[in-house]
């Protein structure tokens, strides 16, 4: 499944325009995220509604990326939102997000709520 | 020149109404404020809102074709919300129109509901929401609703534009602005935002739907919030973060 995300994500990277939401073959939404910078630190948000908060993985995978996983708390398909021409079932979130200046990765801080995680990194000095 | 946007009328407009304008902006605070409002009043489509602008497009509801912004009513309130995020290059022509048809259809008060951007928005459990006036009457009445006012900033996108052009044609017009997530859905903002407006029309709009249903909403509107999003960046909208260097 992991793999199988990854890959997802690399397909579509390579399409920076209309880039999907919701990825049927591997279960995946793809969450709203928000990317900010201040003086010390850059701050990452992403939305996971419906999301568990305990499974919430975040790791950096590159000196510039971080990785954003997490189950939702239940199978969400596209028959709740009155979708009938689609089929789809959702059980994770995934992302990778770009940060755009150098950071430290190793005092890398997250914390979740309300749905909503938010990561801390420290600029590089 | 034919008009870039018209507004198509379905059924009898009510007379001076006080017209509801619940459009994409951060958070979608506005069209998830409106949906709910139209829901909770059972209000009836009555008129359209059609333009070259607009992507080729319908909306299916139950295999029937709609317009993606659409007028409802009921008595003399009409609320007008908008299903798709609408092109920045849009956004002058709709206000435009929408304040246009309000002056021909008389109306008493123009309202636009939605959020101001808030960057420490996940760490505020009570929302506050802010109030601009077209006059100083309008003005009043926010005050008189123990409404805060928003003293000094900047607005940008249709809600900036209506209330310009409401100043200019005399139509009293309030906006009415909940602290927001940016570029998350934000149902709460949504129910902070009805609150106030139950105040001032004296409705009795129940916002614990909203707050019950926050996550599936939040689910639910996330493709048209990130499509907003983009538009969002073509109109600068993080200018409302700035402050104004003068007052005169």
């Amino acid at each position: 499944m992991e793999e199988m995300s990854k890959e997802m994500y690399r397909m579509l990277e390579t399409r920076s325009i209309e880039r999907l939401n919701w990825h049927v073959a591997s279960a995946t939404l793809e969450p709203l995220t928000y990317v900010s910078v201040s003086a010390k630190e850059v701050i990452i948000t992403a939305d996971l509604p419906c999301s568990d908060m305990k499974s919430v993985n975040i790791k950096p995978l590159k000196k510039n990326i971080i990785e954003i996983k997490a189950k939702t708390k239940r199978i969400i398909s596209f028959d709740e939102f009155g979708i009938t021409h689609r089929r789809g079932k959702f059980s994770n979130f995934y992302a990778q997000i770009a940060v755009p200046i150098p950071v430290n990765m190793a005092k890398m801080k997250m914390r979740c709520k309300n749905g909503i995680v938010e990561v801390h990194i420290p600029r590089k000095s | 020149m034919a008009d870039i946007v018209k507004i198509v009328e379905e059924k009898p407009i009510p007379k001076q109404p006080i017209i509801i304008t619940g459009l994409p902006d951060v958070g979608l605070v506005g069209v998830i404020a409106a949906y709910e409002i139209i829901s909770y009043l059972k209000m009836q489509e009555i008129a359209r809102v059609e333009s070259e602008l607009f992507p080729p497009m319908v909306v299916l509801h139950e295999g029937l074709p709609y317009a993606p912004v659409r007028f409802f009513g009921h008595g003399n309130l009409v609320t007008l919300v908008s299903e798709i995020a609408l092109p920045s290059l849009a956004v002058a022509p709709i206000s435009e129109a929408i304040v246009k048809w309000a002056r021909e259809k008389k109306a008493e008060l123009v309202i636009s509901i939605g959020g101001v951007a808030e960057q420490d928005r996940q760490n505020i459990k009570n929302l506050d929401v802010f109030g601009a006036a077209s006059d100083r009457t309008s003005l009043q009445i926010l005050e008189d609703h123990n409404i805060k006012i928003l003293e000094e900033g900047y607005l940008v996108g249709a809600y900036a534009l209506i209330l310009k052009d409401c100043v200019e044609k005399k139509i009293p017009s309030i906006s009415l602005l909940a602290q927001s997530f940016y570029n998350y859905p934000d149902p709460e903002a949504a129910a902070a935002v009805l609150t106030e407006l139950n105040k001032l029309l004296g409705t009795n709009i129940d916002t614990s739907d909203l707050i019950k249903r926050g996550e599936e909403i939040r689910l639910k509107a996330r493709d048209v919030m990130k499509r907003t999003e983009v538009e969002m960046e073509e109109m600068r909208k993080t200018q409302e973060y700035d402050v104004p260097p003068l007052y005169v």
